[in-house]
């Protein structure tokens, strides 16, 4: 009866022990409703073999030759996952019998309540496997000041960031422009055509409904001379595509003695598909393009 | 004929530019309404209250302009532009939405924060609401960060973002609670100050597995207005709560307990 209390006991302390674990903290945190009821644990990631880790008794004598003799990549693989749990700090050598790989399989072992004999079983190399595999954030070592990290640091890390950004859309653009110039040309040519039909018909009219208002506002009429100019904006992929906001410029007069109109169409457009969702606004009108770009979810490849 | 020419060009222009000139004949300008003092925007941003409703330099500007990152649990940061009648709207608009940009681009990547994407967009420019009210923050938010060090070395940061129900320093005592990036709830808590920057807080998550008290101070400034809240748990295991930082930058400045 008293040794069963006592064994009540240990559970009780090791579970408590164990509910404040910080990988127990961050399973919880990616998953807060498998832990709302604040009692037991979620399961962490099955540890073939060593679950609980509560050393199962001793029936044989524990294998800790397969694993030494496992194939290297298996046996690089373990120093691995200890280096994840900062466990080692050694070479990825496949040596996992050298000084300090024995000592951080024993620092391991000591922290899930297992024999620290420096040296796995096969389910414990599993489980060490599983318990890399589940840590999503490194240890972070104790600061030996809390000073907080110099500002200069951190614009400095900033900015690089910023140029690599900078960089990664510059490549994302230069892919783009071929189908971006392509997709202006083709507008271009449309646009041309529905100023001579006095913005009446062709492809246009139906694919950016606010665009007769806006044409016919121009006063441009109807024009087989309208000189046409146009610069992509912006493009990128959108959540029903891609997305194309294009710059127009419409001038009737050949010399450009009279102003020339601005106007932004902005489209998404799929494999097969022509342009959809148009839309067309003043140049003037950062708000309202901004408010399109928003509602397509444009990821810019552009700008 | 010289003069009847000139004035058909003048009346021509005028009437043929007024549709691209104007963004209040915007297709997509929408009547979300005119901004108010005690909307919830201003009153979580002070500064900028003052600056919209108060300083007599810009709440006269002819021009102004707020952009925020949305949608709203993004919105930790704001960029509001003032300037007279030699900046246009347009210019004002898009130095707001610059302004934003480049400061959310400063702090870092907020990914490991938000599971969704945090975009700057104008939400207020001369006195309008360009986008919905009820898309607009109500409360506070900000990115949030948990330092917890267990008692065999094992230390957990746990990322999301933070929502608090009122103003630091304006109300005693202040409930939060911190979501996972996937808008799951895991943790509330209070933040009590004792008049001023500083105060104490308490936390809970998961149901109290994890439950921590200590004490919290507001800092403003560089790298971002946030606060930092050090505590520990029953067992004297220590716990830091960052709010108002992305997980990099507050791994950065507390994440060595």
């Amino acid at each position: 009866m008293r040794a069963l209390a006592v064994t009540a006991l240990l559970v009780v302390i090791a579970g408590q022990a164990a509910a404040q674990s910080a990988g127990d903290m961050e399973r919880c945190f990616r998953d807060p409703r498998a832990c709302a009821g604040g009692g037991a644990a979620p399961a962490p990631a099955p540890p073939p073999g060593t679950g609980g880790v509560a050393a199962a008794p001793a029936a044989r004598a524990p294998d800790h030759t397969s694993v030494l003799q496992a194939p290297e990549a298996e046996r690089r693989k373990l120093q691995e996952s200890l280096k994840a749990l900062d466990k080692y700090a050694g070479p990825i050598d496949g040596n996992l019998q050298s000084d300090a790989s024995t000592k951080g399989i024993a620092d391991w072992q000591k922290g899930k309540g297992l024999p620290p004999t420096g040296k796995l079983t096969p389910e414990e190399a599993r489980a060490l496997n599983a318990d890399a595999a589940n840590a999503p954030i490194k240890r972070i070592e104790p600061a030996p000041a809390p000073a907080p990290a110099p500002a200069v640091s951190t614009a400095a890390a900033n900015l690089d960031a910023l140029k690599a950004a900078e960089a990664k859309r510059a490549e994302r653009r230069k892919v783009a422009e071929p189908k971006a110039q392509a997709a202006l040309d083709l507008l271009l040519a449309d646009m041309k055509k529905y100023a001579a039909s006095g913005g009446a018909d062709g492809p246009l009219a139906g694919e950016f409904k606010d665009l007769k208002a806006l044409y016919a506002a121009t006063g441009l009429g109807r024009s087989s001379t309208l000189r046409v100019s146009g610069t992509t904006e912006d493009y990128g992929a959108s959540k029903s595509g891609v997305a194309h906001v294009v710059e127009l410029r419409l001038a009737a007069d050949p010399d450009a003695k009279k102003p020339a109109y601005c106007v932004v169409l902005a489209w998404n457009s799929a494999a097969a598909a022509g342009r959809k969702d148009g839309a067309a606004v003043p140049c003037g009108d950062v708000a309202g393009l901004e408010t399109w770009k928003t509602s397509q979810g444009l990821r810019s490849d552009w700008r | 004929m010289a003069l009847r020419r000139l004035l058909l060009s003048v009346l021509f222009a005028v009437v043929a530019g007024a549709p691209f000139a104007a963004p209040a004949q915007s297709p997509f300008a929408s009547p979300h309404g005119n901004v108010e003092r005690r909307d919830p925007l201003f009153l979580r941003y002070a500064e900028m209250y003052d600056r919209y409703f108060e300083q007599t330099e810009t709440m006269v500007a002819a021009n102004k302009a707020i952009a925020i990152p949305m949608p709203r649990q993004c919105a930790f940061i704001y960029a509001d532009e003032y300037a007279r009648n030699q900046v246009s709207e347009r210019e004002v608009q898009e130095l707001a939405l610059g302004r934003c940009q480049r400061r959310l681009q400063e702090l870092g990547p907020i990914g490991e924060n938000y599971g969704f994407e945090c975009r700057c967009q104008l939400v207020v420019s001369n006195d309008r609401y360009l986008v919905p009210r009820s898309s607009l923050p109500d409360e506070a938010y900000g990115p949030a960060s948990i330092f917890f060090r267990d008692d065999r070395g094992g230390m957990a940061r746990l990322n999301g973002y933070a929502r608090y129900g009122a103003l630091i320093g304006r109300n005693r005592s202040v409930t939060f609670t911190v979501n996972n990036p996937r808008s799951e709830q895991a943790c509330d808590g209070t933040l009590t100050t004792g008049g001023g920057a500083s105060g104490e807080f308490s936390l809970s998550c998961f149901g109290g597995r994890l439950a921590a008290r200590g004490t919290f101070q507001s800092k403003t400034g560089q790298p971002n207005d946030h606060i930092v809240a050090r505590g520990q748990t029953q067992r004297n295991l220590p716990v830091v709560l960052v709010i108002g930082l992305p997980s990099q930058l507050a791994a950065g400045h507390y994440g060595g307990i």
